[in-house]
């Protein structure tokens, strides 16, 4: 990358891979086989060496490929492959591992072409829903080198550790899935005999017939009741136990009445039936209930998301020593370490617990723990935690914490905690439930009192109409048909939102924290502003190109279309600047672009006016880089990561909702309080500098106050975003993250924050809108029922009516209507 | 209409076995990712 010719500037290359901008230092000579980075090079190569096209078909370009420096081997030990893998029947061996990044759906062409990318894999399986891929290994073949295929593509394989929990949730699922299923067939069926029950009553029936139907309608109506109503019997009898009114319990009375009332009715032969009424309710409150469950966040178990951290084993050190004199390894499950073992980790391992550096000297990637993924140095004697990444040399540590003892373990169970903690919110309709059912048993005794003084024969009779009339089916949908719209626009916008409580907590939310100045910011370094002439601007442009540094590439950034001074023997001085010589008529010139440091370490010193220039850059809490011709300063250029376009314009619809925003942040203070002040924040909320346990404390203050949102990225984040009324882990973020989170945004910037809000009050607009119309309808109904006007056939038209409309209200009013997500450029 | 004598309880068990179908099909896991299959279609 270091040119010292003056190269032409090419108009914007797009990436061969990814499609993304190729930056201007990248570009080759033939443009069209340009990468943005080496993640997309070794892809294309991969790609095409196996004689398959470059991308996936459906032109879905899935952004640049992440590369991934990590060690498989462990994956090839005896004892994994006996516990996680299993023996077919033709001798290979299939294997189910969890990859990361499984984003897109083009991701399923690209992981099910490996076998033409690996010899060793005969065939594998994308379960896209879970980030699932069952591969089927040649044994002969290594798994690691599977394993190390994948990353190269793109994704980062673990083995796939399920937990009881979500064994159990997954049962779940599935069981009310069948439920459903059973459910529809059941309604359509009987609503076919029903209708020809009501064509009978007009036009006449010939009574074996009537009797057969009567009798196939009971028949085809038990399934329904006795096994797919169970879920509604079993949350009524836990209601009442428990004492707390629950809608499962005018439910299970209405549904359970009208089923034994009708029955009744067939086995005398005589009398009106309601069991088109009553599967119809059973399927459409079934459905409700596989909603609300499809948007719930599974809670997030400590012990999971440790696992989804660390490695699965660890090279544990016996004590024994071989006969070669070195330390013998043991490879050990992760579960099995305790303290006062050694390990050593390998580079592209990753720790897996806390402890001491007892040899080794390397680097590690913090990230897990800091935010920072700027690599820091260990040697021994060091304390270094679990989950953190070693990327140079082997250390051996002694353990002192394991498992959820050590820091990421504790985070995770402060996680838990906070999450515990949080005030339920009471949903809208659950407050409802109570009155209501008070409401129709006493309306149900006294209509069955007035009616047995007016006329006994028919009293039973409109107490049962009364009682299933008002069995509240369009009541049950309400909530839960207008949150997942809801839910499912925001995702088709890029607003991940876990489930209906989030929907509730963020309408009501009155302050948000922001983490990261990188929500607010573009995220990069970019040239600010530059004093000095037009010469002075050319020298720039002229040395940075020889370099790919961020400052560099800022540099082009700002004005990629000026082809800058030509430079010969250009130099970079690593943590300096940059220099080299320019041919300035006959003389040979030595140029320089640097910091102050530099500049005055080759004898270049700083007048008083370039000083006082530079001072008023540090003021603004920017980075200054100067540029010297020949022995005097010419030029001053401030770097820093400017505003986002839109955070401004976001602020303002922040304050307009009524709700208060402020910053905590890690960064620098200075720095922090820069962009609180340029975005006129109150000085009071904006704080930098904070450590991960700041933050939590600052939140749990917030919220004893007032509802809070907090917005974070990091895995450092996660406990805070528990403990706040709503979590937001935005664009970039740690998977880990998103588990503490409540929403997760894959756009970049403040605005989808704004309008997640703005989505969440419109959308709770909409429940309130659904609940009114449903109690309207139970009134209309109770009312006729009262007064003896209701039959079947009212009753089954009724119910679908009401439902229609809370479907129709929920799909054509509602929040999150905006446009649909744009790929996000900058 | 006496033929319904015959035709109803035979719909009602071909109802029957359509729905024991879906039945073993979903403890068979064949619902559990509704996204994966369209797309596989697509690709060659």
């Amino acid at each position: 990358m270091m040119t010292s010719d003056s190269t032409p500037f090419h108009a914007p290359v797009s990436c061969a891979h990814c499609q993304q901008p190729v930056p201007s230092s990248l570009v080759r000579s033939a443009p069209d086989l340009s990468f943005c980075c080496s993640g997309c090079e070794q892809v294309y190569a991969l790609l095409r060496g196996a004689g398959l096209p470059s991308a996936p078909p459906g032109g879905e370009s899935p952004g640049p490929v992440p590369l991934i420096s990590a060690d498989f081997s462990a994956l090839d030990n005896p004892e994994f492959t006996q516990r996680y893998t299993r023996i077919l029947p033709d001798g290979s061996r299939e294997v189910d591992l969890y990859l990361e990044g499984v984003h897109c759906p083009s991701c399923i062409w690209l992981i099910e072409h490996l076998p033409q990318l690996n010899p060793g894999c005969m065939g594998a399986r994308l379960d896209y829903s879970r980030s699932k891929v069952s591969l089927r290994q040649d044994p002969a073949v290594p798994l690691s080198s599977l394993a190390r295929t994948l990353a190269t593509l793109g994704y980062h394989p673990h083995p796939w550790r399920q937990s009881d929990v979500s064994m159990l949730r997954q049962k779940e699922d599935r069981a009310l899935w069948m439920r459903i299923g059973v459910a529809a067939a059941v309604w359509m069926n009987v609503m076919f005999l029903a209708i020809s029950l009501y064509s009978g009553e007009y036009n006449g029936i010939e009574p074996w017939l009537e009797q057969l139907f009567r009798w196939a309608s009971l028949l085809v109506f038990l399934p329904s009741v006795l096994w797919c109503a169970q879920p509604f019997f079993v949350g009524a009898w836990a209601s009442l136990r428990t004492r707390v009114l629950h809608m499962d319990l005018p439910l299970a009375i209405g549904i359970g009445v009208g089923s034994v009332a009708s029955a009744g009715r067939v086995v005398l032969g005589q009398g009106d039936l309601y069991f088109d009424s009553l599967a119809m309710l059973i399927f459409l409150l079934l459905v409700a209930r596989w909603l609300q469950r499809r948007g719930t966040r599974r809670a997030g178990e400590a012990a999971e998301l440790l696992q989804a951290l660390t490695s699965a084993t660890a090279r544990v050190l016996e004590p024994a020593e071989a006969p070669d004199g070195s330390a013998q390894e043991k490879l050990t499950p992760v579960e099995a370490l305790v303290p006062g073992m050694q390990v050593e980790v390998r580079s592209g391992e990753s720790i897996p617990a806390d402890g001491l550096v007892v040899r080794g000297s390397s680097f590690l990637n913090r990230a897990v723990l800091s935010g920072e993924s700027a690599p820091e140095a260990v040697k021994a004697g060091d304390e270094v935690f679990a989950g953190t990444l070693n990327l140079e040399a082997p250390l051996v540590i002694l353990l002192t914490a394991t498992g959820e003892a050590t820091r990421i373990g504790k985070v995770m169970r402060l996680m838990e905690e906070a999450a515990a903690r949080r005030a339920p919110i009471v949903a809208m309709a659950d407050r409802l439930v109570g009155k209501f059912v008070a409401t129709i048993l006493s309306l149900s005794v006294l209509t069955g009192l007035a009616w047995s003084v007016v006329d006994p024969q028919r009293a039973l009779e409109h107490v049962i109409a009364l009682l299933i009339v008002t069995c509240p089916c369009a009541l049950g949908m309400a909530t839960p048909v207008a949150l997942a719209v809801g839910i499912g626009r925001a995702a088709s916008q890029g607003i991940l939102i876990k489930g209906g409580d989030a929907v509730e907590r963020l309408a009501s939310a009155q302050a948000i924290y922001l983490d990261k100045t990188g929500t607010l910011t573009q995220g990069r370094l970019s040239l600010v502003s530059f004093e000095g002439s037009d010469q002075a601007r050319d020298l720039l442009v002229g040395l940075e190109r020889s370099s790919g540094h961020p400052l560099a590439r800022a540099v082009a950034r700002a004005w990629p279309d000026v082809s800058g001074a030509v430079v010969t023997d250009a130099k970079e001085v690593i943590g300096g600047g940059l220099e080299a010589l320019l041919s300035a008529g006959e003389e040979q010139l030595e140029v320089r672009v640097g910091s102050r440091k530099f500049l005055e370490a080759r004898g270049i010193p700083l007048d008083a006016d370039w000083a006082s220039r530079l001072d008023a850059v540090l003021e603004r809490a920017l980075t200054p880089v100067l540029v010297a011709r020949g022995e005097r300063v010419c030029g001053l250029a401030a770097f820093g990561d400017p505003l986002r376009e839109d955070s401004r314009e976001a602020i303002l619809r922040l304050k307009a909702l009524g709700i208060e925003p402020g910053i905590l942040s890690g960064d620098h203070p200075a720095v922090v309080a820069a962009i609180g002040r340029e975005l006129g924040l109150d000085p009071a909320q904006v704080h930098g500098g904070l450590s991960p346990e700041q933050k939590l404390q600052a939140i749990e203050a917030a919220v004893k106050a007032v509802p809070t949102v907090m917005v974070g990225d990091g895995v450092n984040d996660a406990a805070a975003l528990s403990a706040a009324s709503v979590g937001i882990s935005v664009h970039g973020g740690a998977e880990a993250s998103l588990a503490a989170a409540d929403l997760f945004l894959s756009r970049p910037g403040l605005l989808p924050v704004v309008e997640s809000l703005e989505g969440a009050r419109a959308t709770l607009a909409v429940v309130r809108r659904n609940l009114a119309f449903s109690i309207g309808y139970n009134a209309l109904g109770a009312t006729l029922a009262v007064f003896g006007w209701m039959g079947p056939l009212l009753a089954a038209l009724l119910m679908p009516f009401s439902s229609l409309t809370v479907v129709g209200s929920s799909v054509w009013g509602g929040g999150f209507r905006g446009r649909s997500a744009t790929k996000e450029g900058g | 209409m006496e033929i319904l004598v015959l035709m109803l309880p035979t719909a009602v068990l071909l109802a029957a076995a359509f729905v024991g179908a879906f039945l073993w099909a979903s403890s068979n896991g064949q619902y559990e990712d509704l996204e994966g299959p369209p797309r596989r279609i697509l690709n060659d």
